[in-house]
């Protein structure tokens, strides 16, 4: 595998002069490389603070109507996405919009429901929990550069919109 | 031990990027990393350059192909034709889409054989690619006389030819749909991979423009299923920047290749230089002639410290995935002498004429004039 991807990756050029198989151009240039290479420097640094804000969120959420992501004992989340599933999503969604903090849909449409699927058949399927999941599924803000006071802050805005 | 006359010449192409990193400041603080008004300035610009009426940035020249063959629908059982001598994207992009490749001869201006084609062309054939070969071109109206006759379709692989042009008119806007290449060896370059496609067709056009960006109409919807080939906003601006520079570009290395030819041509017939057509005006990608003794030339030039070349000594057919493909030695023979004879001489913009005279002397000598 890893002899067939990086000869595919370039063409299929085993030397120069030479092709083995007839690839594509699929490799990342140094430029980005060299911005990679050195943001792999500050990427525990970053997990480590977005776990923090997930910890947060956790700590300052006083409602049982938002269910946050459960990590299991063997699984560590970067946090990449941090997705909540929340009762009256949508009317939450404006809510916080409204007090100028943006929450994002990851995402509304299940892959099956779209038009591309429908175009070849795929829609044809009958996928429950997907389609539940979509309904229901928020993102809060939790990247590196925010401060505790901001989580408290949304937090207390989403405990507010609950209790009302 | 230094080149006196190197082919690289990016040591010096990027040498001074203070205006690039102005830009890039600006994307930075921007954060427009995906798509964007720096990626559209650059598309724009280009389009007035040469013309079109639709031009998409893409991750490479390769994936521009890709996308041109993909927009024609061109899938397993389909046939496309091209020529023998290209750099190997050429094919790779015809295999890429599992299309069947198809390969003719070269003419003797190393460019597709027109007068091959037409005997390649059956019922599963849907498109010609003519390849602008070194940055020059074939002879696009022949080709397109022929498509139309068979009412396939002609995807041309500019990927050389940007700042070339035919009767004023550039590469890319020939074929229905046609793929350019920014490789830092390109005529119009950038500082790793990009490419562009460009279209007169709004059809095809829209479909690019979803297909090359996930198949999305806006965030939350998509049309079809599609990948990402899009090109980076960081590299947008580098190719922004140098396409304002094209123009002299092509012009320096067009006195460099007519300063080279007046010098060789007095070597004939020990050394052919290929016709340069009227109005055919070429970027000189590749400044390729035919040499006796081509082997033997070319070690002497290298350790006379010239750097050339060979573009490229095993024609697609005869490398390995092209003998899979049930090709074999003689199928192409002016192709497979070219091979055998042509060598590149570095013409790029940043050599001076004693340069050139060193290398013009060095050829003199070896054929002892
Ligand atoms: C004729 C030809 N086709 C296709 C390509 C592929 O372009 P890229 O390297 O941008 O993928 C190149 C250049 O590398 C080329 O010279």
């Amino acid at each position: 595998m890893y002899e067939k991807i990086k000869l595919y990756r370039n063409h299929g050029i085993k030397s120069r002069d030479n092709v083995t198989i007839f690839g594509v151009n699929s490799r990342l240039d140094s430029l980005n490389a060299e911005i990679l290479s050195f943001r792999l420097t500050r990427l525990e640094n970053i997990i480590r603070k977005r776990r923090k804000n997930v910890m947060l969120y956790k700590k300052y959420l006083k409602t049982d109507k938002v269910n946050l992501p459960v990590e299991n004992k063997e699984n560590f989340d970067p946090y990449v996405m941090f997705i909540t599933q929340c009762k009256d999503r949508d009317k939450l969604h404006k809510y916080l919009n409204s007090k100028n903090v943006q929450s994002l849909i990851y995402y509304g449409t299940p892959l099956h429901l779209h038009v591309a699927s429908k175009n070849i058949g795929l829609n044809k399927f009958k996928l429950p929990n997907a389609t539940k999941i979509a309904s229901r599924v928020l993102s809060f803000p939790h990247h590196q550069y925010l401060k505790e006071s901001q989580i408290k802050h949304v937090c207390k805005l989403i405990n507010k919109f609950y209790e009302e | 031990m230094k080149n006196k006359v190197p082919y690289n010449y990016l040591p010096f192409e990027f040498s001074n990027y203070k205006k690039i990193s102005i830009k890039w400041d600006k994307l930075i603080k921007s954060s427009e990393f995906t798509l964007g008004t720096f990626m559209e300035e650059f598309e724009n610009n280009f389009k007035k350059y040469i013309k079109a009426k639709y031009c998409f940035g893409t991750n490479n020249g390769t994936d521009a192909l890709i996308l041109c063959l993909k927009s024609l629908g061109i899938k397993k059982g389909d046939e496309v034709i091209t020529v023998c001598n290209s750099f190997y994207a050429t094919a790779g992009a015809i295999h890429a889409v599992g299309a069947k490749i198809v390969f003719v001869d070269s003419d003797d201006r190393y460019q597709i054989n027109t007068s091959q084609i037409e005997k390649k062309i059956n019922k599963r054939t849907k498109a010609i690619i003519p390849v602008h070969w070194g940055g020059a071109s074939p002879l696009m109206k022949n080709i397109i006389k022929i498509a139309n006759k068979y009412k396939i379709h002609v995807i041309e692989d500019a990927c050389m030819g940007i700042g070339a042009s035919i009767y004023k008119k550039s590469p890319g806007t020939f074929g229905i749909v046609n793929a350019f290449s920014m490789h830092p060896l390109k005529s119009l370059n950038v500082m790793g991979d990009g490419g562009i496609v460009a279209t007169n067709n709004t059809k095809i056009a829209n479909w690019i423009r979803k297909y090359r960006n996930h198949g999305m109409i806006n965030r939350d919807n998509i049309d079809f299923w599609g990948v990402n080939y899009r090109l980076q906003p960081l590299q947008a601006i580098v190719a922004n920047e140098n396409l304002k520079k094209i123009d002299s570009v092509i012009k320096k290395r067009n006195k460099n290749a007519s300063f080279l030819d007046e010098h060789l041509k007095i070597l004939q017939p020990k050394v052919i230089l290929p016709k340069r057509l009227k109005g055919y005006m070429e970027t000189f990608a590749l400044y390729m002639i035919i040499c006796e003794k081509r082997d033997k030339l070319i070690k002497y030039l290298v350790q006379n410290n010239i750097e050339a070349k060979i573009h490229y000594p095993i024609p697609l057919h005869l490398q390995k995935p092209g003998l899979k493909n049930g090709y074999k030695k003689g199928d192409f023979p002016i192709a497979e002498q070219q091979a055998k004879k042509l060598i590149t001489l570095p013409v790029h913009q940043y050599l001076n004429k004693n340069q050139l005279l060193y290398m013009v002397n060095k050829i003199k000598q070896f054929y002892n004039y």
